[in-house]
């Protein structure tokens, strides 16, 4: 089906999509914590030297950024306002935003250097 | 009749905590108590309350006309919720003998319980909230099948109280940017009217990221709407349309 997404909608399906492979990568994990007799450090180095599980933990990490961009967009522009702090209400909005990015980069590359 | 078969009137006192701002006379708004005699052998509405009041108090402002749900006039916030004061019976509110009451929160106020309603108006004016057709008129009207018109139901009773968008905490954020709930089901009124010929032109001024899709489904909208209705369900309705709708 051919659809004609705004952006409005593109970011209500994107936080979705992130947030349904955000619960289904949380279900595997656990899933492979409470099958496994004995979590020690060899199953669970092993769980992650395979790749597709590799892939997939790195696609967690990609959409919890971007959940958590469009998410904290979300809350930032409903109360970090200049209608609720004045003129300084713009700059505390762009604090938060550049605390939020730096702490998705943070987490993003640790993430991706650890996994790989 | 004799003087003993007369039923003697029961009254009880209550307490109406009511916001007073006169933005003439006073340096902030702030609650003034108003101690009205109401009868128990009847329940009246909080409207007729207010009455009382204002007939101890002859400044209270507030906004009336029909005095039965219809015209929209008498929203304001009651214990905490909003709703009409005229079909809000008294008894149903009131808690310890004492009522509080409030202006529609979110709106600028104008005196006492008036608010000004411009901001709620100027949402509404945006949704184009009138038949759009392109094609030309037919010669007596243009119909509707039953099953057609049956899709309005629970769109076209909004009165436009404002109780609904005052409630919404998306619509006190962003005012200017989120239509807000009343708007919204009028959007999908006209939507969803199979006469009405410009869905394309409405869903394209949807489409961005305030203007519908800030609503976070919190339903306060649902749960003070007088008339019963539903604007999230409407708000989900659209956003399925958007969602949905075929390259054209």
């Amino acid at each position: 089906m051919f659809t004609r997404l705004g952006h409005g909608s593109l970011e209500f399906l994107t936080v979705r999509v992130c947030a349904i492979f955000l619960l289904l990568y949380t279900l595997y994990l656990s899933g492979f914590v409470l099958l496994t007799d004995e979590v020690n450090f060899n199953q669970w180095s092993a769980f992650f030297d395979n790749t597709i599980n590799k892939i997939f933990t790195s696609i967690f990490f990609l959409a919890f950024a971007v959940h958590t961009w469009f998410g904290t967009w979300a809350v930032a522009s409903d109360y970090l306002t200049p209608r609720i702090f004045g003129s300084f209400g713009r700059i505390l909005y762009l604090i938060f935003r550049g605390i939020v990015a730096a702490i998705i980069a943070l987490v993003l590359t640790w993430a991706i250097i650890i996994i790989w | 009749m004799s003087a003993a078969a007369i039923p003697v009137a029961q009254i009880k006192t209550i307490t109406m905590s009511i916001y007073r701002y006169d933005p003439t006379l006073d340096k902030k708004p702030y609650m003034q108590d108003i101690i009205v005699e109401v009868p128990t052998d009847k329940d009246i509405m909080v409207l007729d309350a207010l009455h009382l009041a204002k007939a101890q108090e002859p400044s209270l402002s507030y906004r009336r006309s029909c005095r039965e749900g219809v015209c929209g006039s008498d929203g304001m916030n009651i214990n905490g919720k909003n709703g009409l004061a005229c079909i809000t019976p008294l008894s149903e509110v009131i808690k310890r003998n004492k009522i509080t009451l409030r202006p529609m929160p979110g709106l600028p106020v104008v005196r006492d319980l008036i608010v000004d309603m411009k901001q709620f108006y100027d949402q509404l004016e945006k949704v184009r909230p009138y038949l759009i057709t392109k094609s030309d008129s037919p010669d007596i009207e243009r119909t509707q099948s039953p099953e057609d018109r049956e899709q309005l139901d629970g769109l076209y009773e909004c009165i436009l109280c404002g109780c609904c968008s005052t409630s919404c905490p998306s619509f006190w954020w962003n005012p200017d940017k989120f239509l807000g709930p009343a708007a919204l089901l009028q959007s999908w009124r006209f939507i969803a009217d199979t006469r009405d010929e410009a869905t394309d032109e409405r869903l394209d001024d949807l489409e961005d990221a305030f203007s519908l899709y800030r609503c976070h489904g919190i339903m306060n909208c649902v749960s003070v709407c007088p008339k019963g209705l539903n604007p999230t369900e409407a708000i989900s309705s659209i956003r399925n349309k958007l969602l949905t709708r075929k390259k054209g």
